[in-house]
């Protein structure tokens, strides 16, 4: 670990409570993440990715151990702290792309150039160039629900990249998207690694997967394994 | 601003669903209060003050004199006890009639105690001077558009209307016509509802009332003119109050229906406000956004709820009761209170349920199904 480390964990724990009964989805998890890396973490289902996931990007927050990512102490962060590293260092994809379902593809990639400031008619012209780049130019206009999977996740990636985040963290991004697609989803995900230096989390159940990490991790019933 | 206002306008457009729905929850509360507000306000009440200490004499129902009839000899009774602390007693007519499918209070008198005793005052025309011309009052002329050269039918004769008059009390909205004319009119058939006793100059007025009061025996009520005036427009008063509650009943009504709509709104939006919040859009930003569309909705709701008022009372034309004028109308404040209402009790109903809805972590809302 250096001190320039993208992610730092320590001792992360996170407990849900289903019913009547506690689940502990993270026990006592350790991470360093070095900028540039391209991190994927593999799994069984319930082994904590996700929950892991969701404490790195500030959608969550951890009940014990302390948690630094992009230099912003995430254990101890107020709402208005985490919004603000949410904008400015996190770009999230997720399995069910999480597009907003009422407004189309260019609003939804505004959104996260809005969130840092920009004015819409600005943000949207933003939009419409880096669709463009990801080769929806002739898709801007359309809702998700009017788009294909691979469309949706491409959009969702665009979003995610859209501010320059130092930190992408990818939940089964193809998850739901055929084969073809896949490669395409991952390409994208190992070019702007690649060429724009943004560090990369991706989880995942997909062994194929496996080929575009530069580390390989497994979580396993809370832990990861040796 | 613009840009913020135009992005919401594409969400309301794309999520026409439930924004109509939005809107179509209000458009009722809305109408109910304005068309409530206009009735509560629809009462008009007399022109003037009663100053002169007439005293009248009432069939024992007070509370509705046009349905009884006095006995003839009441007239010579008041007299008789009167005796020179009386400077006139003279009869009255008062029966509800249709006019040119209208229902209108008629009052009869002799001619020449119109303007001495009833205080009716000459606005413009002529008195009338015709066996088949009436006189009507400011409250009728509101009432019904009538004005003077108006003819309509009464008790199947055409009469024509020569005199707008100002009238004080409860004569606010009647048809005068001279008694003699009415009695012919009605073939002796109608009897009369009413006597009004003069008091002659220096007569100790409580004392006279007390006298004929004391002599009734039952059979009629005793009044001054203007205690039973008053009496009548407490009743129009207690009529304002109900309404007045009502009116209140519906911006209650507007209030909490405001919130909740804001507030079911925005848990039906929960998974969007996650996803948000995911890309990092701040919580005020993004309550800026839930206030101002619920601000939109509520203002298109204000406005056809509006016009649904407008169009309810288009259909209620005025008319009198018991010398009264019913007209309801929508006062001006009254839109500009409720448009006010309407729009800040949505914007502060979105903002609290927003508050609510964002109180849960990101990773919650976006787990929202």
């Amino acid at each position: 670990m250096t001190s320039d480390s993208v992610v730092r964990a320590r001792g992360l724990t996170r407990r849900y409570r289903r019913g009547s009964r506690t689940v502990e989805a993270l026990r006592g998890v350790d991470l360093d993440v070095e900028p540039g890396e391209f991190v994927v973490i593999m799994g069984p289902s319930g082994g904590g990715k996700s929950s892991l996931l969701n404490l790195l990007g500030g959608l969550d927050t951890p009940d014990s151990g302390t948690l630094t990512v992009a230099g912003v102490n995430l254990h101890s962060a107020s709402q208005r702290e985490l919004d603000h590293f949410r904008r400015r260092h996190i770009g999230f994809v997720f399995q069910f792309f999480n597009l907003i379902g009422t407004i189309d593809a260019a609003d939804n990639v505004a959104l996260a150039y809005v969130a840092r400031g920009m004015a819409w008619r600005e943000a949207r012209s933003q939009a419409r160039s880096i669709l463009g780049e990801f080769g929806l130019s002739d898709r801007l206009d359309h809702r998700p629900a009017e788009l294909s999977g691979g469309e949706q996740q491409r959009v969702a990636i665009a979003r995610a990249v859209a501010a320059r985040p130092q930190l992408v963290l990818a939940d089964e991004p193809t998850g739901d998207v055929d084969a073809v697609t896949t490669t395409t989803i991952m390409e994208l995900l190992a070019s702007l690694n690649r060429e724009a230096g943004v560090t990369i989390i991706a989880v995942t159940h997909d062994p194929t997967l496996t080929g575009y990490a530069s580390r390989l991790l497994t979580l396993r019933d809370g832990r990861f394994e040796a | 601003m613009t840009g913020v206002l135009r992005f919401v306008l594409r969400d309301i457009v794309a999520d026409w669903r439930r924004s109509v729905t939005h809107i179509a929850a209000i458009v009722p509360i809305v109408a109910a209060y304005l068309i409530l507000i206009a009735i509560a306000g629809g009462l008009r009440g007399e022109s003037e003050e009663i100053e002169a200490q007439n005293i009248v004499i009432l069939s024992p129902n007070a509370l509705d004199p046009a349905s009884g009839r006095l006995d003839p000899a009441v007239l010579d009774l008041a007299r008789d006890i009167g005796g020179s602390d009386v400077a006139s007693a003279t009869p009255m007519i008062l029966r509800p009639i249709r006019m040119d499918d209208r229902i209108v209070q008629l009052r009869a008198a002799p001619f020449i105690t119109w303007q001495p005793i009833h205080d009716l005052t000459l606005l413009t025309g002529s008195w009338p001077d015709d066996p088949d011309e009436v006189a009507i009052t400011e409250g009728i002329a509101i009432a019904t558009d009538w004005t003077v050269g108006t003819r309509a039918e009464i008790f199947g004769t055409i009469f024509e209307v020569s005199a707008l008059v100002r009238a004080p009390g409860t004569k606010f909205a009647s048809v005068w016509m001279p008694y003699d004319r009415a009695d012919v009119l009605f073939e002796g058939q109608s009897g009369f509802q009413m006597v009004t006793v003069e008091p002659a100059d220096g007569t100790d007025f409580r004392e006279l009332r007390d006298r004929l009061a004391a002599a009734s025996n039952g059979q009629f009520s005793v009044y001054f003119e203007a205690e039973f005036a008053e009496l009548q427009t407490a009743r129009r008063g207690a009529a304002q109050n109900l309404a007045t509650v009502a009116t209140i009943v519906g911006i209650a009504a507007l209030v909490f229906g405001g919130f909740n709509l804001a507030a079911i709104s925005l848990a039906e939006r929960r998974r969007d406000l996650g996803i948000a919040r995911s890309v990092g859009v701040s919580r005020n930003a993004l309550g800026g956004l839930a206030v101002t569309r619920t601000s939109l909705l509520a203002v298109a709701g204000f406005v056809l709820g509006g016009l649904v008022a407008t169009g309810a009372l288009a259909f209620t034309s005025a008319t009198t009761v018991r010398g009264f004028v019913f007209e309801p109308e929508i006062p001006p404040m009254s839109w500009v209170l409720g448009a006010v209402i309407t729009i800040t009790v949505s914007a502060a109903g979105s903002w609290l349920a927003f508050g609510s809805a964002t109180r849960s972590s990101v990773k919650d809302l976006l787990e929202t199904r």
